[in-house]
Order: structure tokens, then sequence, then C-alpha cells
């Protein structure tokens, strides 16, 4: 040990192992008891341990399963193309044209500092029937009835999701813009591009990395996301989340539970892979 | 140049976002000091008496206590399995340390209901009621990742010929991590433990899952949404948590921007 | 200087994978010289510096400082202090607690902390500095700490990593000549290492040369100009013009040659070569050329050629003179006497050697 701990390689392990061996615990020892668990059955309180398909079965059969992970995945992805939408121009604006970039970064930054349920709840009142929103179009009188669209459905949950993700959009994007090299813009002027033709054919390809990394930072979470859909998603917006919430909670059948956990996982998996390498052939095609 | 001033479409649009970033954040206060259990227009009059009856709730205070204790102790561990882990990754190579260095991270991108329930399952397996213990142990998780990233940054800087400068003027190992690296990297460490415990403090799914019967704040909050009259008195703590959380964080930013002009 | 040895390194070999970064090397330091290893970056030369700190290990050979073996004694037990190359100056201390950082180790009383470290800012001229903050200084001040820092130690050898390649061309100039001074004064060991070729010379009693990870020449400055062992180091230190001879006889100390272009010369023996045969390299220095549009007088041999291109340095003039039958052009450099330029490119022009300025480097393949 001590010869072992006398060498660089042996510090550096020694030192990063508690961290590395938390998170791989934590993350390897539940995965593998969620599998067995998604093998066994549950009545009331005991747990057969008896292997069985039997719930995957039931998950692939029942249309409610299905019609949930699709609408996640569905949800996530217009999360994930709104917030980035959304957010380009603002990462755009901080690299080029502002001089105060640490002051608007610390802008955007402060509202995430505060808790997700908290901010979730508070898009609640303001969309909801007699909210926020409401009351103030109606009260300056663009309005005479309440709009009933804004709260419970999945424009509420994208909405309210595409706030919450914001900064984890606009820090990748922006740092990859950063990055760009001014001189690579100028001389594609010089080279005869107008603006369009430059962001297009310079800019865009060069910060495909920085889109690539804010959509799976906001894509994985957002399928297994409880909170939204739970307080402003209302009937037409739950999501997978709030059903394995449900068999661990209200129906006790955790291994139903354990089941949607990890199809829902793989499926996010799957999404993700698919997207990584549509999206880095797609950057390859822009020239 | 031409002459003609170009209308700044971007700054109109940034403007515009920035309104939409803190419309939920600010409005929680704003009608915390209204005289109203409706939150709507207009705005009825002003206010404290929803916060003056926090104090008089024992079961928040209780989850106050709660929070505190599994944020002090996430923020404890998760900024020392941070502080070596981060060191390592700056400081050595070694066999596996992209590996290592991905897997911290982990956390940050696996669903919450995942880790939530995954974990619960474990717990209960290996005979761990649902406790403070459980939530600690899923929060110093799910932090982690923050610690790692905040003490990376603050070691990435750090000229290493500072520690060899210290051990050839006759320091030892321990004394050089103590005289030259600890108070260095300082600002670091507390920009890590402010930053996790916020994290801990705000962090709702996995504590759902693993409190039992022992609710943190947020879990706390949750279980109040659901009371039309007791909406106001949730909107007082809710603000007290938001404006406590960006204090905390604004605090931590600073000392994260200290730390890597110090090593600089 | 004494003739005691202080460092003595034997048969030192470190590899890095299959990478040999110092191989097979031997060296003997006096006390109180200052010594230099110089080389191009990569040679191995700052390895080798931090084998002697002790911060790098090595696989053969064994380093003795003061007669004792260093192989199982740390970096922070060693009678070495280093100045590193970034100065390493802690950035949450004051000046003064920077110089006395190494001194809480040795039980001085206050008192005598104080004093030592007062007495080593004085040293380094920056008297009364103690409380200034590190990160208030200049980098030539930044450089001064760094050394008062290491020097408050006592330590037997002092070892300085580049330690003026972070300063401007003036301010190195003046601090080559301020630390040499200190050197003498203190009469401590200096292993410097540096990649300047003109450093290494004015600052240090002897010079090593690195390249590739071997200890290649180890001589006076003087010496290692005049005497350099093959082409690489030749070359690596000032300007040199290569030509190709052939032996033609050989008389004791000096060797007849029959230089290209020149003709028929005769060198002086260098004992300094590594191999010697009949096909030899000679070099001649570029500031010991005479030339002139007419055939200039009293020199050995003498060639003909015209001007191609002319380099105005300030304090000399490079003249490159294109010459029959040899590939390189031949460089001269004539010093700036007059504020006047003599020759202007398409000249045809007159080059006068003597015997003495030619050197002998050796076999022609090695």
């Amino acid at each position: 040990m001590a010869t072992i701990l006398k060498s660089e390689a042996g510090k550096g392990i020694a030192l990063s192992a508690p961290a590395s061996l938390y998170v791989g615990l934590l993350v390897a020892a539940p995965l593998g008891i969620l599998v067995a668990y998604s093998f066994w059955t549950q009545t009331y309180v005991e747990i057969d341990r008896t292997f069985t398909w039997a719930n995957y079965s039931e998950a692939v059969n029942d249309p409610l399963v299905r019609h949930l992970l699709i609408r996640s995945i569905a949800i996530a992805g217009a999360v994930t193309f709104a917030t980035v939408a959304l957010a380009y121009p603002i990462a755009y604006f901080i690299a080029f044209r502002t001089q105060k970039k640490a002051l608007w970064l610390l802008l955007i930054t402060i509202p995430f500092w505060s808790s997700y349920l908290l901010r979730v709840f508070s898009w609640k009142l303001i969309l909801g029937f007699n909210g926020v929103m409401n009351s103030a179009l109606i009260s300056i009188g663009v309005i005479q009835e309440p709009l009933t669209f804004l709260l419970y459905n999945e424009f509420a949950v994208v909405l309210t999701l595409a706030h919450a993700w914001a900064p984890f959009a606009i820090l990748p994007i922006y740092v990859s813009l950063q990055k760009i090299d001014r001189s690579l813009l100028e001389a594609a002027t010089d080279l005869g591009c107008n603006r369009l033709e430059r962001f297009i054919r310079v800019t865009l390809p060069l910060t495909v990395p920085g889109i690539i990394a804010s959509c799976l930072i906001i894509f994985i979470p957002t399928v297994g996301d409880y909170v939204t859909p739970a307080l402003v998603g209302g009937s037409q917006g739950k999501m997978v989340a709030n059903l394995i919430q449900v068999q661990f909670g209200a129906a006790n059948n955790w291994p139903l539970g354990a089941t949607l956990s990890l199809m829902a996982m793989v499926s996010v998996g799957i999404v993700a892979i698919l997207f990584v390498l549509l999206a880095t052939g797609l950057g390859r095609r822009i020239r | 140049m031409t002459a003609v001033a170009r209308i700044p479409w971007l700054l109109i649009y940034a403007t515009a976002y920035l309104i939409f970033l803190y419309l939920p954040v600010l409005l929680l206060p704003l009608f915390s000091f209204n005289d109203g259990t409706i939150v709507a227009f207009p705005i009825k009059g002003f206010t404290l008496k929803w916060y003056a009856q926090l104090g008089e709730q024992e079961t928040l205070l209780n989850a106050m206590v709660n929070s505190l204790i599994v944020g002090s102790v996430t923020a404890l561990a998760a900024t020392s399995l941070g502080l070596f882990a981060a060191r390592a990754y700056v400081r050595y190579r070694f066999a596996g340390r992209e590996l290592s260095e991905g897997l911290v991270m982990l956390p940050l991108v696996i669903p919450g209901i995942i880790v939530a329930s995954s974990m619960l399952v474990l717990f209960i397996s290996i005979g761990l009621k649902p406790s403070l213990t459980t939530v600690i142990l899923g929060h110093t998780f799910v932090a982690l990742p923050f610690a790692v990233s905040i003490m990376k940054s603050a070691f990435d800087d750090f000229d290493q010929s500072l520690e060899e400068a210290a051990y050839d003027l006759g320091e030892t190992v321990v004394g050089t991590f103590r005289r030259v690296t600890l108070p260095i990297v300082a600002p670091g460490i507390v920009s890590s433990l402010l930053v996790t415990f916020t994290v801990s403090f705000d962090e709702f799914v996995l504590a759902f899952f693993l409190s039992g019967n022992q609710p943190t704040l947020p879990v706390y909050i949750w279980s109040q949404i659901r009371f039309p009259a007791k909406l106001p008195n949730t909107l007082a703590l809710g603000s007290l948590l938001l404006m406590s959380s960006v204090i905390l964080l604004l605090i931590a930013e600073y000392f994260r921007r200290r730390s890597t002009k110090s090593t600089s | 200087m004494s003739d005691q040895n202080i460092i003595e390194i034997t048969g030192v070999e470190k590899r890095f994978g299959s990478f040999v970064a110092v191989s097979d090397l031997n060296l003997s330091l006096k006390e109180g010289e200052f010594f230099s290893l110089l080389g191009p970056s990569g040679c191995g030369k700052t390895t080798a510096l931090r084998m002697i700190a002790g911060f790098q290990d090595y696989e053969k050979g064994e380093i003795r400082i003061g007669g004792q073996l260093m192989e199982d004694i740390p970096a922070n037990k060693r009678p070495t202090n280093m100045v590193f190359q970034s100065y390493a100056i802690f950035p949450h201390l004051d000046v003064g607690d920077n110089v006395g950082f190494g001194l809480r180790k040795l039980g001085l009383s206050r008192k005598e902390m104080r004093e030592r470290v007062s007495e080593a800012l004085e040293m380094v001229e920056l008297g009364g500095l103690e409380r200034r903050k590190a990160s208030e200084l200049s980098g030539g001040q930044r450089q001064r700490v760094a050394l008062a820092r290491a020097l408050v130690m006592r330590p037997k050898v002092l070892l300085l990593d580049e330690p003026l390649s972070a300063l401007d061309k003036k301010l190195r100039e003046n601090m080559q000549l301020e630390m040499r001074r200190l050197q003498q004064k203190l009469g401590i060991t200096f292993v410097m290492v540096t990649h300047d070729q003109y450093e290494a010379m004015t600052m240090s009693d002897r010079i090593g040369v690195m390249f590739a990870g071997q200890l290649k020449q180890v001589d006076r400055p003087e010496q290692l100009y005049a005497r350099p062992c093959n082409r690489e180091v030749a070359a690596f230190i000032g300007g040199m013009n290569f030509l190709n001879a052939r032996v033609t006889g050989e008389n004791g100390d000096t060797l007849s040659v029959d230089v290209d272009g020149f003709g028929p010369l005769v060198v002086q023996k260098n004992p300094n070569v590594l191999a010697s045969g009949t096909d030899i390299l000679v070099g001649i220095r570029p500031e010991q050329l005479e030339i002139g549009a007419k055939q200039p007088d009293g020199y050995d041999a003498y060639l003909q050629g015209t001007i191609s291109d002319v380099a105005f340095y300030g304090e000399s003039v490079h003249y490159y003179v294109r010459c029959e039958g040899l590939d390189d052009a031949i460089v001269v450099a004539v010093p700036n006497y007059f504020h006047t330029v003599d020759h202007k490119p398409g000249e045809p022009v007159w080059l006068g050697v003597q015997n003495a300025s030619v050197i002998d480097l050796g076999a022609r393949e090695q």
C-alpha cells in the first residue's frame, strides 16, 4: 500500500476512489435491485421472489403505460426544442452583443438559485383559471373571460420546463459561442459571406457540440420529471414519472414501479443515442 | 459604417426573456405581502401577517430543522468527497481518471424519479428505513457533481510549483496541504459548501421518496400546496426560502470568483 | 570556489515510458561554482535539475550532495532550494511570509526569523517590503522574492529553473549581472537551467550542454565557444560557418587541412572532439572573418564570393557571401564601427581567415 501511494497514479486513484465508489455504488446497487424487483411480484406487503416476466408484459400491454411513455418523450422533446430555441439568441447576445457578459450571465442564473418546486408552484399560480395572468389580462381589459388553455395541459408543462431549464441551455451554448475565434468570422466575411450565411456556415456548425450538450442535459432528466406534470400538467399533462410514483405510493406495487423506471430509462437512453447520432450527422452536413 | 441606427432586436429579445425568467421568482414574494387569500390581481393591500403566522406552526419548524440537518451534513459530505476527487482529477494522471470523472457527473443526468425510486428500493432492501439518514445519502449523491465541478475549477489554475516550493522549503506533505493548498482553495471550499447545502435544501423528489415521516421543508411545502386555505402561508414560506437560496448562492458565487482570482 | 565537489551525479538515467529523458548522466559540481545546464527545450535539463531537487525519481545511478547519497532523502529534507520558473509565490501570503515560509520549520525565534527575512530581502534589494502583497509585485520583484525565499534557507546548492525567462530583455540583462554578483558574494553553488546561451555564458563558471537527454560537453564559457565538441554544440552556442575539410598531415598539436573554398590551413587539434578522422568538419565564427572589396593583407587563406544578403543588427552587420563550390552562404559579422554599411548585395568581395580562427570539429559523420 505504501509503495502504491507513493506513485502518482496511486495517489490519484486513492483520492478519487471515495467519490467514484460512492456514486458507482449508488448507481449500480439500486439499479441491480431495481432489475431484480422488476422480475418479482407483490401482493399487499409481501414480495414474491419467483422470477416472472409478468410486470413487463403488463407494462407493455397496458395502453396507458405506452401512452404515457410516448407522451413523456414527446413532451421532453418539445421542452428541449423550445428551451434551446429560446435560449440560443440569448447565448448569442451575451457572447457577441454585449460588453457586460459577467453581469448578464449572473442575471440569467440568479432565478435558478431558488427551489425548483417553488418555481413550478409559482407557474401554477400564474397560469391558473383565477390566477395572476388571467386576472391581470382581465383587469387591463384585454380579455373578458379567463383563458382556460393556460393551465393543466401539455402547454403548461412545456412552458414551465422551458423556464426551469433555461440556464442549462444558455450556458453550454454560450461557452461554445465564446470559444469561437473571432478571426474565423472575419475570415468568413472576407471570403464573401453575408451575416446570415456567416451564421449558418460558420457560427452554427461550431456550436453544434454546445447544442447537443444542452439538449442531452435537458432531455434526459425531463422525461423523468415528476413535479411539473404533477403541479401544472392536469390529466392531459401527466407523464411517466407520475405513474411510477403512484406504484411506489398509493398503488403499492413496487415491482411494477421498478419495471416502469427501467423502461423509462431504457427509452431515454435509446432516444438520446439516436439524437446524438442524428445531430452529429446533421452537424457534419452543414458546410 | 452606415448612419442608420439598427434596431437592437437581440437586446429587446434578451430583456423580454429576462422578464420571463424573473416572473415566477418575483411573483411569490409580491403576493406573499398581499392582504388576501387569492393569488390574483388586483392586489388588495400590504400585510406581514402571513409571515407572522409561520412561526406558530410546529410541523413547519420541525421540517426546517430537518432540512438544516440534512443540508449541513450533505454539504460536508459532498464537499469532502468532491475536494479529494477534484484534486486527484486536476493533479494526477491515472488509469480510469476519465471514467471516474464521468461517473461522478452521472447524478446530474439521471432522471430524479429513477434515482429516488431505485434508492428507496435499495435502502428498504438492506433494512434502512426511510429517514433523514437516507435523505442525506441521496442528497450527497445528487450534490456531488456540483462539489466536484466547483472544486475542480478551484484547483484548475492552482500552480503545482506552489506545492513543490513549499515542499522544497522543508514542509512535510501534510504541512504543505495545510499551509499552502488549503488556504488557496479555501474560497472554493466555502463556495462548494454553500452550493451543495442549497442543492440539498431545495431538493424535493428524493426527499419525497426517502424522508419517511421526517419531512424536509420542500416535502412540507408539497403537503401544504394542496390546501387553498394555507396558500398565503405557503407563499410567505416559499418567498423566505427563495430569498435565502438566492442570498446563499450569491455569497457562494462571490467566494467562487475570489478563488479563481487568487490562484491565477 | 573550492576544489571540493558538492554534487556528484553518476550514471543517472530517467525514462518516461520508452522516451529517455536523461541518459547516463555523469556530472561533478564544485563548491561555490555557478553552473548552468544549457540546451533546447525537451533536452532533459529540467528533469536533471528536478532530480537534484528531489522532485523527480530516476531508474539508474546515484546522486550525492555534500558526499551524502540522496536516494531516500525527500525534497523537503535536502540541502537544496529552488527558484521555480513560475516563481511559485504563495498568493495568499505577503512578501515577508513568503520569504519566511521555510524558516518556520527551523525552530527559530520570532526575532531571528524577522532578522533573517529582512536580511534576505536586503540582499535582493527589496528591503522593507515585508508587508507588500504577493499580487502587488512586478515580475522582477516576484523573481527577487523567489530568490530571497530560497536563499534565506542557506542551502548548500541553489537550483534555478529558467529563473529569468519570464522577464523582459532589459530586466533580464540587469538580473543576470546581479545574480552573478550575489552568487559570488554568498559563495553558494548555483545550478541554473536555461535555454538561453548568452544567459548561460554571462553568468556561469561552467556550462553543461545537453541534447536529447545526453550531456554533450561541460566546459568554461570561453572554451565552449572556442572548442565546441561537435557541430550540434557549435551551432547552439553563437553563430558558426561550417566547412568540410580533409586532413593532409599531422604535427603534434596541429593538423594540416585542406578546407573547402579556402584551401590549405593549419588548425589546432581540438581535445574535446568526440571522434576524429581524415574527413573532418571545421568551423569559423562569423566575427573572425575579414571582408573587403580588395584582397585584405595578412591572412592565411582567402576566398572570393558575392554578397547575397545584408542584415543590419545595430551593433554589427552580417554579410551573407555566396562562394563558388560552397552550398551554404558564408556569414561574416562586422562590428558597426563608423555607422556605415560597406557592402551591398551583388558586390563581389574577398574573405580572409587566419589559422587560429579555424576550429576543428572532428569527424564529419557523427
